[in-house]
């Protein structure tokens, strides 16, 4: 798969500047051009060995998980089969609706927005904080069937090559439709979080294509998926770059 | 002629197919041994028969080893296996000790590629001991645990941790199955084989051949559950949901399962179901040979509903047969069934025989949805629960081992496992 997009483009890597591999520049005849290559994902799930049954003990698995599982619980469902929008979007808030029969808190917990906070460990403190303002309200506490409990979980990413090289902005445009969920999930969804909420690998790739593409560039770093499905996030893009490209990248 | 890998890209799509290969050229030449106890029978076996050709395929050199033993290992190993499903049972010393020395007297003849190989998957608690018995092993061993261990009986699970948690890594197929264990545990539904025999596309003259053999009404909907005559299957349960629905519109129901020729409380729950039927002839009781794929496959085909009302249950692949062949599953609000039947979406998921009749009747009467909601099945089953996926997870399992088990790996590319989670 390597050899099959280095021999599409012919000639020596040179890696962008931050490390990574998604955007990187060739070299032909002294011109730099730079392109990307496009990725595929799915997760391998361990557990943590922590799970809930009640609102206490969400609080405690909460403040004792690693970040990846938190992470996990609100971005991971993007990568599951979907069949329609879920009511919340995030796994605490959906299993304190369905299991504790908890509208209110499912409200505030799916108000916690990861784009909003600093990283993973602010996300962690607001959810603790939801949780325990809500533990004051209530004055008897819910507990779920045994097999209702909520059983706190990470991912493990494996990243594929999915075999296909954008070149031209009208590439990517052009590929849309086409893109599997993995390839969306990792290069928008994932990259807010490798990127630190800066933007997303499509936005980075669209500020190297020069001055012209930076205003595309910035429509694309402001799309957040924290409400969005993957088939939602398609469209968007979709819609971000035929309303802002040039006429001749359309 | 197409390779094996050929044929599954026309199943599941070229993508799926690159996926595993990327994953295999990295794992080249990898020694692999599954070590189960029995090569024919049992989910474990069908699925390992065609993990082994598959992983050979991709370039890893792989092994499947039987362990054996005489009737006491066996009578103890079965107690094991109704110990991790929650049954109080009593396991003597001598049963124990027969346990560990089959264990021993197989790592002697199996010590070998045991030593040598890289990664060793041990499935289910028959073989779990071997890891102790091979100490010079150079290889990553993982356990692989099959059954409902979500409420193990305490002496039971304390005396097999003692043994397992030795291991580098283990799988369990549902996050409340799983254990305390110092080591990751990793969660791996099991799979379906769309090219088997039980599986396969059938053409129609096979499936109405099916329905007449069993004297089934071509123009009456049919409802079938297929497994064994076992309370935890609630078979008595089904039969009174078809009764309910029959109150309102004609159709027939036919119960299909195998073994309990063999099993005192199987036939006991036979006879109870056989009783509950009274005679009626829309009520189709059938008890198959344990091979009788090619049938149970036609018959599911045939089916306009199929139901998997279990009360109690492990994995229950009989849902994703169902869904793989576009039926809309109506199953019982359980373990690995929640997985499988997404509710209102692939099927749905009931507690009571009325909660079964309800849905019965709303599908009956609304084919458009009926239709809709199997190709959803099918869709789902393709993407979530085919030998494919089971595969790609055991490969990128490996290479998590071989890597730290770190949270990020890139294939297809240089600098495999190398990339830093911001997590």
């Amino acid at each position: 798969m390597w050899c099959r997009c280095y021999e599409l483009c012919g000639s020596v890597r040179l890696f962008s500047g931050n490390g990574r591999r998604r955007v990187q520049a060739l070299e032909i005849g002294g011109e730099v051009i730079s392109f990307m290559e496009i990725r595929d994902c799915d997760l391998l799930v361990t557990t943590t060995g922590l799970s809930a049954g009640n609102l206490q003990e969400l609080k405690d698995c909460i403040a004792a998980a690693p970040t990846g599982s938190i992470y996990h619980h609100f971005y991971g469902r993007l990568l599951r089969p979907e069949f329609d929008e879920p009511e919340y979007n995030n796994d605490f808030a959906s299993w304190v609706n369905w299991n504790l029969r908890d509208k209110a808190l499912a409200e505030k917990l799916s108000m916690v927005v990861p784009s909003t906070l600093k990283d993973l460990e602010q996300v962690r403190e607001k959810l603790l904080q939801v949780i325990d303002e809500r533990m004051e309200e209530v004055a008897h506490p819910v507990e779920t069937l045994l097999d209702e409990r909520f059983y706190l979980l990470r991912a493990h990413m494996v990243v594929f090559d999915a075999g296909l090289c954008l070149e031209e902005p009208e590439d990517l445009f052009k590929a849309i439709d086409s893109l599997h969920q993995g390839s969306i999930y990792y290069h928008i969804v994932d990259a807010r979080h490798r990127r630190l909420n800066r933007g997303n690998d499509f936005s980075e790739w669209f500020r190297e294509l020069g001055s012209e593409y930076v205003h595309v560039a910035d429509r694309l770093a402001g799309l957040d998926p924290y409400f969005s499905s993957v088939e939602g996030i398609r469209r968007t893009l979709g819609g971000i770059l035929e309303s802002s490209l040039p006429e001749h990248d359309v | 002629m197409s390779s094996l890998l050929d044929r599954y890209a026309g199943v599941v799509g070229e993508r799926v197919i690159d996926h595993l290969r990327q994953l295999g050229s990295l794992l080249d030449g990898a020694r692999v041994v599954h070590v189960n106890s029995t090569r024919a029978g049992g989910g474990v076996a069908e699925i390992l028969n065609k993990l082994i050709p598959l992983m050979d395929e991709l370039g890893l050199s792989t092994e499947w080893l039987v362990v054996k033993g005489e009737a006491p290992f066996y009578e103890c190993t079965k107690a094991f296996h109704n110990g991790l499903q929650g049954q109080a049972v009593d396991i003597s010393e001598g049963a124990l000790r027969a346990y560990e020395r089959t264990n021993a007297e197989n790592a002697d003849w199996l010590r070998e590629p045991l030593e040598e190989a890289d990664f060793v998957f041990i499935h289910d608690p028959q073989p779990a001991a071997l890891l102790r018995y091979v100490p010079r092993r150079r290889g990553r061993w993982i356990w692989r645990c099959h059954i409902d261990a979500r409420d193990p009986h305490p002496p039971v699970w304390e005396y097999l941790r003692n043994w397992v948690s030795e291991y580098e890594a283990s799988i369990f197929s549902l996050p409340e199955f799983a254990q305390p264990l110092p080591h990751p545990q990793y969660l791996i539904p099991p799979s379906i084989d769309p090219l088997s025999e039980k599986n396969i596309n059938l053409p129609h003259e096979e499936i109405e051949d099916a329905r007449s053999r069993f004297n089934l009404d071509p123009e009456l909907p049919l409802i079938v559950q297929v497994s064994r005559f076992d309370r935890f299957k609630d078979p008595l349960g089904v039969i009174e949901a078809y009764r309910l629905v029959k109150e309102f519109t004609p159709l027939q129901l036919m119960l299909v399962g195998g073994g309990a020729s063999d099993d005192p409380e199987g036939q006991l729950v036979l006879d109870e179901v056989r009783m509950a039927a009274r005679n009626d002839p829309d009520i189709h009781i059938h008890l198959l040979p344990s091979d009788s794929h090619r049938t149970i496959n036609a018959i599911q085909r045939a089916a306009t509903i199929v139901l998997q009302k279990s009360v109690r249950e492990g994995f229950g692949l009989t849902v994703a047969e169902g869904m793989w062949k576009r039926k809309p599953v109506i199953g019982g609000d359980t373990g690995g069934i929640r997985l499988q039947v997404v509710d209102h979406h692939t099927g749905f998921l009931v507690r009571t025989p009325e909660g079964a009749a309800l849905r019965i009747r709303y599908l009956l009467h609304r084919r458009d949805l009926l239709r809709t909601m199997g190709l959803r099945a099918h869709r789902f089953v393709r993407e979530s629960f085919l030998i494919t996926r089971h595969l790609q997870q055991y490969l990128a399992l490996m290479m998590g081992l071989q890597h730290g088990n770190p949270e990020r790996m890139e294939v297809g590319l240089p600098g495999l496992g190398k990339g830093k989670s911001p997590l």
